[in-house]
């Protein structure tokens, strides 16, 4: 009897996932609805292919494939002040600009090597105003968390376990770690 | 209204009643009901049933809308509740918000307050020392409060006893000032706080680091699977509250226990109002309730009532509870009622960095959180300028961290690649406060919440002696972590940390020997009404510095069943 409740409490965990469906992948949602923060359909692809820029595509999936960009809108939709809302809008506009003067063309179509020469250009150096770096600072931020947060890589690179059902101390760490393979991309 | 024809009255009549279900109530509920008491258990909040009522507790970071961050609209309208470490966003629903309800800060006071069946038990930190003479004994050795009226044998079997049921890891240390328990295998130490222990054994006699104590199963027994409980899976999500029941709560524990007994009656939605006292018998006949969805007022009526509603909510109650008998509140002839509030000081935190000791890492989680420093201060003697004590966490870790510089494919791969950062050390303290009749809390005169009750203004604050006491533990511990050869020690002190956030207020209606000085007994018993027991924080005549709750429930199972011995006695 007794064992029987706590098998029965074990059937309930297992059906969590079923029961907790919610949010999955950031995968294929549609752009929520932003309360507090207003992006033009042009600007939000031109986050999602900054987004792209910083995690792209390789043999392994990218910020487009797991919507980084969405989760970086809704991060500082909900979590950020004003102040870094107003910024972050401010930046954008001036990372338009920026684009702009560098290329003629559309940000997306630049060759990878040069957006990305671009993005590590306003990391690095600190010439631009306030606004584009706090712009930059967010969106990094919040594409690498949005990333190493996702479920693809929570399951597939860096594995998080739910139920570690263990706590060991004194444990080796090995000299040379070697991935499995699989296990990375 | 109520109706008050004879079987309504009938209907509405137990053997007890329970005012609260968190950690004391839930114990109050099991001992009544095991001893074949007809028992009314009142919840204010909702109900909680274990497992099924834990949205949250399956859920991977990813499916967090924000990663367990709270949204700046509610962290901007609620910033009480958001300065407490436990709320997430796979815990707010557990806890009350700001606006839900309100009280008055005549000084700076974090209320942290879980309203739902299994009240904080489902939050709490899970640390559980027992109480040893050094602190029964403190106020009367040391001149403040009143002397307490039980000493460690009265309440050592109690200790066993709830340990037993509620499952308790930790080690037999063989620490006077830190009696040992009835244990499950402890949560070892890492290498880093071995270290440390081994060290701080050899160079400071009569200081010692232990493995915590906490209220885990890492190797649960036959009455564990009994409750329908099994081994802590050191998940350490415990705020979600836990499926396995890997830690004890009300919800996972007691209730049901109570609940299979078939003489438990649970009444969410029930904001217990007043205690109505009965003039002509001389005791309490019951509680008047308001049901928060039909804000129905109804009255329950019993042979014995316990008052558990968390510490400073009992005060309230209390002080609600007037009657001719009463008029400055249940119980409270002695006019103390509502002062001599305490809490433990947790303004002060240690870290360091430390060489070496690369070869080893951890694997897993541990619940227990690492090491305990019980109180070396002051314990066999007065040896500063500050009364009391205080006790200290200590833990050791690595995290993985990864390079986030740059972007690409490059940024992508060190991402995938996390290192080992090097050997962290970190401790805060947990300080013994001095209870004074300065600190207290009382009825608003004008004020009313939703349910109408007034609401309750608070006025506790920091002294001379917590600050002295917060100089010492920042000293000592820098001075054990230099010594110990950890590098960069920075000390921290929480600036404009409110009381509270230690979620450990007690006193207000505290123990004692002399009905003029106090307003319960030795055996929790109102003085002046036997029928009514207090066995929440609201009891404690001192806060020692041990986390509260395990004494908390070791005092309900012992007042439980002398109440019960005392009604089968006739007495009540």
């Amino acid at each position: 009897m007794d064992r029987r409740i706590a098998i029965k409490n074990l059937a309930l965990i297992l059906s969590g996932a079923t029961l907790f469906p919610k949010g999955l992948l950031a995968g294929n949602e549609k752009l929520i609805q932003l309360k507090n923060v207003t992006v033009t359909p042009a600007q939000e692809k031109l986050l999602a292919n900054i987004c792209e820029t910083i995690i792209p595509k390789t043999t392994t999936p990218g910020a487009k494939d797991l919507n980084l960009h969405l989760f970086v809108l809704t991060m500082l939709d909900d979590c950020y002040s004003k102040a870094d809302q107003d910024a972050f809008a401010k930046g954008l506009e001036q990372f338009e600009k920026l684009a702009a003067q560098t290329n003629s063309k559309p940000f997306a179509l630049w060759p990878a090597a040069q957006r990305e020469t671009l993005l590590t250009s306003l990391e690095q150096k600190n010439d631009q105003p306030a606004e584009l770096n706090r712009f930059y600072r967010i969106v990094k931020d919040k594409t690498i968390q949005g990333y190493t947060q996702s479920q693809y890589f929570m399951t597939k690179q860096v594995v998080y376990e739910l139920v570690p059902a263990r706590y060991l101390v004194n444990v080796p760490v090995k000299k040379t770690t070697k991935v499995p393979s699989g296990k990375h991309g | 209204m109520a109706n008050f024809n004879i079987d309504s009255v009938k209907e509405r009549t137990f053997d007890a009643i329970v005012v609260g279900s968190g950690i004391s109530g839930g114990w109050a509920a099991k001992e009544l009901t095991g001893r074949g008491l007809k028992t009314l258990l009142l919840e204010r909040g909702r109900d909680v049933k274990h497992v099924v009522d834990y949205p949250t507790t399956s859920m991977y970071p990813w499916e967090f809308e924000h990663r367990g961050e709270m949204p700046l609209a509610i962290r901007e309208a609620n910033p009480i509740v958001s300065r407490c470490y436990a709320f997430g966003e796979d815990s707010q629903h557990f806890f009350v918000k700001d606006n839900e309800h309100p009280y008055i800060q005549e000084k700076p006071f974090d209320w942290i307050r879980g309203y739902q069946v299994g009240g904080k038990s489902l939050l709490w930190a899970r640390q559980t020392q027992r109480w040893s003479d050094f602190d029964f004994e403190g106020p009367a050795r040391d001149g403040f409060a009143v002397d307490w009226p039980i000493r460690y044998k009265d309440i050592a079997p109690w200790y066993s006893y709830v340990e037993k049921f509620a499952g308790i890891s930790g080690n037999k240390d063989g620490i006077p000032e830190l009696p040992d328990g009835e244990f499950l295998p402890a949560f070892p130490l890492n290498t880093v706080e071995k270290y440390f222990s081994d060290h701080v054994k050899a160079k400071y006699p009569n200081r010692h680091i232990i493995s915590a104590r906490c209220a885990h199963l890492s190797k649960p027994q036959p009455i564990h699977f009994e409750q329908g409980r099994v081994g802590c899976q050191n998940r350490t999500l415990c705020q979600r509250g836990c499926p396995f029941g890997g830690y004890f709560s009300s919800n996972s524990s007691t209730i049901p226990w109570a609940l299979k007994s078939g003489n438990l009656t649970l009444r969410p939605h029930s904001v217990v109002q007043s205690i109505i006292y009965d003039d002509e018998k001389g005791k309490a006949a019951g509680v008047r309730i308001i049901d928060t969805n039909t804000k129905e007022v109804i009255e329950y009526y019993a042979r014995v009532i316990f008052v558990n509603a968390s510490a400073l909510n009992t005060n309230l109650l209390l002080l609600n509870s007037t009657s001719q008998r009463f008029p400055n509140g249940f119980g409270n002839d002695s006019g103390v009622l509502g002062k001599y509030i305490a809490f433990h000081n947790y303004t002060a935190n240690v870290g360091a960095e430390v060489e070496g000791f690369t070869d080893f890492k951890t694997e897993g989680r541990n619940p227990a959180g690492g090491g305990y420093i019980p109180r070396f201060r002051n314990v066999y003697k007065q040896e500063t300028d500050f009364l009391r004590g205080y006790a200290a966490g200590f833990s050791a870790y690595r995290y993985q961290q990864a390079k986030t510089e740059g972007v690409g494919a490059q940024l992508k791969d060190n991402l995938a690649h996390p290192t080992l950062s090097g050997w962290y050390v970190g401790s805060h303290m947990m300080g013994e406060s001095i209870p004074k009749e300065s600190n207290y809390v009382k009825l608003d005169d004008k004020e009313k919440d939703a349910w109408g009750v007034p609401l309750l203004r608070v006025n506790v604050d920091y002294d001379d002696n917590d600050e002295k006491m917060k100089l010492d533990y920042l000293e000592q511990m820098e001075e054990m972590f230099v010594s110990a050869g950890f590098k960069n020690v920075k000390k921290h002190v929480a600036i404009g940390k409110a009381p509270g956030l230690d979620i450990h207020e007690m006193g207000g209606a505290r123990m004692g020997r002399d009905p003029k000085t106090s307003i319960l007994n030795e055996w929790n018993q109102v003085h002046a009404a036997k029928n009514v027991f207090v066995t929440d924080g609201a009891c404690m005549t001192s806060t020692a510095c041990q986390n509260p709750s395990l004494t908390y429930m070791a005092l309900t199972a012992r007042a439980a069943n002398y109440a019960v011995d005392e009604i089968n006695k006739g007495n009540i």
